[in-house]
């Protein structure tokens, strides 16, 4: 019996409340839009994230592929190759590694590749030119070329040394085939013919101790990247094989390796979607609530006529249906564009230089689903609202839904001022309503302005740089590539830079490391730090096994004058010329204060000097190298030196420096960039350099970027809360029209019934600056604090300040509204208005 | 034939000394066909009565019963699809949805309940009240005489067993009001309603077959069938 097909019906009615509500459908699908793109936002710069760091790391692996076989013999490749779980296989096959000189920090494997899929997985497909066919050719990519002097042209000779079962081979092949090499990459690709690898295999017999000359590396995709070292197990069983036979690996870009989906991560994701649901729904709520407060007669009419309850929640349903058709596409676009922008910053923040803007489906769809049922629950609790009017109240006039349940008024005093509280007090849950939707706007704002400026480019530029320029090999200045002693500043560019003008002063940095006995202080060192600092039992038992090893690997630092003065003193003193006697070092901490130390002073430490002969040096003071000076990487224990540059070239090691900081005229800024920049790109790419001027630049860009979109978003979400007060003031004076014309008629003036009235709107502003003020600050600081204390760079800076600069517009609008409206009114008379019914 | 039944209907506002005995102790009952006027001052509780008469408001104690049916058994869900099968109701101001034309508004009980509108007998109703040209009007560009006929047409085209008139000459002239209650007459003579009417007009009251009067809440004369 309940069971009726009452479609067309309701459809009917939900179309022409819709096309009667116009201002409401607006605001409605101003906050869906800002929903579903911030949600679509947030879904981007996740899943770049996702995407920039796997390519990222899959550059540094050199591949694609999901997994890989390695060291197979021909037998057993071609036993694997047609498990039916393998979407794709390729392989490729050593033949050794170059051994010129040139090549020397720029490591070089001869292959020969399966195909154009097997090229393409390892980044390695010539992008001018083809694979090599016959034996005299070779296809390889622009860095090595560089290092080897050859120019980038199809038909240039190409000369390659290797060594083959102890025997050294030179063959020059010609160039059919090159592509844009990638300093990320650990290891470049020298292309050469499947015929000519043969050949000179034939007599070769492959061993799999240690090294993969001659055999078949294995390139596998599945249907998904879930699981692979599973199903790479799988195939190897299944084929017939045990584990123990064949070497299998998973590309670690596919494994989550800690940087994608820690569970820090995956709880602010999850934050990230309650908060925009959260404001979503306070939004739309509102909107909705409002319009339902405002059109309770006509619910309660269509009640008495015979609609049901159900038949009322699915009329507001539907509404919200369309509202979602119209909002949520342009929300979505918005969203992504948005995403575009805040992805490089996200990324820069995190110190990934691989940039890849996802344009995953899952993100739309994601983002849709999460918006439309923020959409749906936001309107569920208006439209139950809606359901329950009863049909008798709404034969009333309105605009005490909330009941007066107060039977009796105590005290006796009225004045406009009790007036206009008792008229808001008739109202509540309106009022609280529409002073949240206000205040989510001023405190998005009060966060942008907070996060912006909580960007602390003091501290991100002293831990980046500390003199106008520093010139390097490319692995220093990123964290992702593994730094082995690879210094790139050569001669050259020394005198080439020495040519410049404007130079105040160059202060190099020489670095190296090897291995040491561990130090007798080192036992100590885990429970020092379980008793300073509490730390974990986790990092204290890991260091306890790291502090039995024999040896441990030690950093030793050779810093011109200007340098060894950026030192940070902790312990004892830096004199001179006991220094450069070449009989003390100075030694760095445990930790950045200085209350652990590997050695004190006065511990003595043999360090080997050219010949291999060991030296004595005497500990003369502890001091801590800035970061952005460093050689930016560690081991869980590092013991750490510094000497005078003069004596580290003299009795350690004669080599070229790591970093080289140069500090310059203003005048002469521009200048120097422009120089540096040059010979970075077309005279050695494996330098690279950072100025201080375009950090700072950068850091500004990105504030200012964070700023634009946050005050858009915030004045968007303020704008509905205007609009929704707005709303609520005009409405609620015209359910009035009755009462405000009889306060006239017993003798109030036109005048007090506009002073009451701005009155009213007056408490909902401040209302909202008091809910701004603390919920709302209380809110944003503890969020604030949460953030800036994982961030490196970020000081917590919190202010109210925009949100009380807001003040004086809202209260303009607070005045401006009831008095137009009243002005309005009375253009009738107050007869006219008392015998008019509605 | 009794359409319509009540026993010793309560409604009481309030608790202790402030309550208000709204209706106290209500028993009557209406035959098919009948058309009863329900006379009292104002806060005699003639439309508290009518509210419970047509299920809008739920009684303290005692029943109701339309057609067979006792109203206050049924859940809110059922008790609104009751109502809008079986009883009709014409309000002091008209109640048509402002968003909707004068057909919409006619025929909207009858699409909410998922039927198709008989549309020989809503033709019908309509030539009688007169309404023929003004079907594609918006309600509020009809007079109040024009939209009260609205309201009659709404009330008598989903059949209902009998239709609850809450002042429904209220807000209209003496002159449109007679025309009005005469029209309300013929039609429900003509479609065989029942027709229950509360007013304080005791010109009007006059029309009906029978006077109902109601003091304090309770019922002091026509309340069972002579």
């Amino acid at each position: 019996m309940l069971k009726v097909n009452s479609k067309r019906t309701i459809h009917l009615l939900a179309k022409s409340s819709f096309k009667a509500s116009r201002m409401r459908n607006l605001f409605a699908i101003v906050a869906i839009i800002l929903t579903s793109l911030m949600f679509s936002g947030l879904f981007t710069v996740a899943t770049s994230l996702v995407a920039s760091i796997e390519e990222s790391t899959m550059r540094q692996v050199g591949g694609s592929a999901h997994g890989s076989f390695k060291y197979l013999s021909k037998a057993q490749y071609d036993a694997l190759k047609t498990h039916p779980d393998i979407k794709d296989i390729s392989f490729s096959v050593v033949l050794g590694v170059g051994e010129n000189k040139e090549l020397a920090k720029h490591p070089t494997e001869i292959r020969y590749t399966s195909g154009e899929n097997n090229a393409k997985g390892m980044f390695s497909m010539p992008t001018t030119g083809k694979l090599p066919q016959n034996d005299e050719e070779i296809a390889t990519d622009t860095l090595v070329l560089k290092q080897l002097g050859v120019s980038a042209k199809l038909g240039q000779k190409v000369t390659l040394d290797y060594s083959l079962a102890g025997e050294k081979i030179s063959k020059t092949f010609t160039l059919v085939g090159y592509w844009t090499g990638d300093k990320v990459m650990q290891a470049s690709q020298a292309w050469v013919s499947k015929s000519y690898v043969e050949k000179q295999l034939a007599n070769y017999k492959p061993s799999k101790q240690g090294y993969d000359v001659g055999l078949i590396n294995a390139d596998v995709n599945f249907k998904n990247s879930f699981r692979i070292e599973s199903k790479l197990q799988k195939v190897i069983v299944d084929s017939g094989f045990s584990l123990d036979d064949i070497d299998y690996g998973v590309n670690w870009a596919y494994t989550g390796n800690g940087e994608s989906l820690d569970i820090s991560t995956i709880v602010a994701t999850v934050g990230a979607i309650l908060m925009i649901a959260f404001s979503g729904y306070l939004m739309i709520a509102n909107v909705f609530t409002i319009s339902v407060a405002n059109d309770v007669r006509y619910y309660g009419l269509i009640k008495t006529i015979g609609t049901t309850p159900k038949q009322i929640r699915k009329l507001i349903r539907r509404q919200a249906m369309w509202l979602c058709f119209i909002g949520l596409p342009i929300g979505l676009l918005v969203g992504y564009l948005v995403g575009m922008m805040l992805v490089p910053i996200v990324l820069s923040i995190m110190n990934t230089d691989v940039i890849k803007i996802s344009a995953h489906p899952l993100i739309f769809i994601l983002s849709s689903i999460f918006s439309a049922v923020t959409v749906f629950v936001s309107v569920s609790k208006p439209s139950k609202i809606a359901a329950k009017v009863s049909p008798i109240e709404a034969l009333r006039v309105t605009d005490n839904s909330a009941g007066s349940k107060r039977k009796i008024k105590k005290g006796t005093k009225v004045n406009l001022w009790t007036m206009a509280y008792s008229n808001l007090a008739r109202n509540k849950k309106k009022v609280v309503l529409v002073s949240i939707s206000l205040s989510l706007g001023l405190v998005i704002l009060n966060a942008t302005y907070s996060i912006a400026n909580s960007f602390d480019m003091d501290e991100y530029l002293s831990r980046s740089i500390m003199n106008d320029f520093a010139v390097g090999d490319v692995s220093n200045f990123n964290v992702n590539l593994n730094y082995s002693n690879q210094d790139t500043l050569s001669e050259g560019f020394f005198s080439e830079l020495s040519l410049q003008e404007g130079i105040e002063s160059i202060n190099n940095i020489y670095f190296t490391e090897y291995e040491v006995p561990t130090g007798p202080r080192f036992v100590d060192i885990p429970k020092q730090l379980a008793k300073e600092y509490g730390a974990d039992s986790k990092r204290v038992e890991a260091l306890k096994r790291y502090a039995q090893e024999p040896k441990q690997l030690l950093h030793l630092y050779g810093l011109d004058e200007g340098a060894l003065q950026k030192l940070i003193l902790l312990h004892g003193k830096i004199e001179e010329q006991k220094l450069y006697s070449g009989k003390y070092v100075i030694a760095a901490p445990f930790d950045a204060q200085g209350n652990i130390l590997y050695y004190a002073i006065g511990d003595k430490i043999q360090l080997p000097d050219p010949t291999g002969q060991m030296r004595e040096y005497e500990v003369l003071a502890v001091a801590d190298i800035p970061e952005s000076i460093s050689a930016r990487h560690s081991h869980p224990l590092t013991p750490t030196f510094y000497l005078p540059s003069q004596v580290f070239l003299e009795q350690i090691e004669q080599k070229a420096p790591m970093l080289s900081t140069i500090d310059v005229q203003d005048s002469a800024m521009e200048k120097m960039e422009r120089f540096l920049a040059d010979y970075s790109t077309n005279t050695d790419q494996n330098m690279e350099f950072e100025s201080k001027a375009s950090l700072a630049a950068e850091f500004e860009n990105l504030q200012k970027t964070l700023k634009i979109v946050g005050i858009t978003i915030s004045i968007l979400v303020a704008f509905i809360g205007i609009m929704n007060f707005i709303n609520s003031v005009i409405t609620s004076i015209n359910a009035r029209r009755r009462e405000l014309a009889m306060l006239q008629s017993i003798g109030m003036l036109n005048k007090q019934v506009i002073k009451m009235l701005t009155l009213e709107s007056t408490m909902y502003i401040l209302l909202t600056i008091a809910a701004t003020l603390t919920i709302g600050s209380a809110i944003c600081y503890l969020g604030l604090n949460a953030f800036t204390a994982g961030a490196a760079y970020m000081k917590l800076y919190f202010t109210v300040v925009p949100s009380l600069l807001c003040l004086p517009i809202l209260l303009v609008i607070a005045i401006i509204v009831p008095v137009m409206c009243q002005k309005v009114i009375s253009k009738s008379s107050i007869v006219e208005r008392l015998r008019k019914i509605e | 034939m009794i359409i319509l039944e009540t026993k010793d209907l309560m409604k009481i506002y309030g608790k202790g000394d402030t309550a208000v005995h709204a209706l106290d102790g209500v028993s009557m009952k209406v035959e098919n066909g009948e058309f009863v006027s329900i006379v009292g001052t104002s806060g005699s509780g003639k439309s508290t009565l009518l509210h419970m008469l047509g299920g809008l408001d739920r009684p303290t104690s005692g029943r109701v019963i339309v057609d067979g049916q006792e109203l206050f058994k049924l859940k809110d869900e059922e008790l609104t699809i009751f109502r809008r099968r079986k009883i009709g109701f014409v309000f002091q101001n008209y109640n048509l949805v402002p968003t909707l034309n004068v057909y919409e508004n006619i025929v909207l009980p009858i699409g909410l309940d998922g039927n198709t509108p008989d549309k020989a007998y809503v033709d019908a109703i309509i030539h009688t009240l007169g309404l023929e040209r003004k079907l594609q009007n918006m309600p509020n560009n009809l007079s109040g005489g024009q939209q009260q006929r609205v309201a009659i047409a709404r009330a008598l085209a989903s059949k209902p067993a009998i239709i609850l008139a809450d002042e429904p000459t209220g807000n209209l002239d003496t002159k449109t009001s007679q025309d009005v209650l005469s029209l309300f007459k013929v039609t429900s003579r003509q479609f065989k309603q029942t027709i229950v009417m509360i007013t304080h007009d005791e010109e009007i009251a006059q029309l009906a077959d029978r006077i109902v009067r109601i003091e304090d809440g309770q019922i002091v004369d026509g309340g069972i069938h002579a």
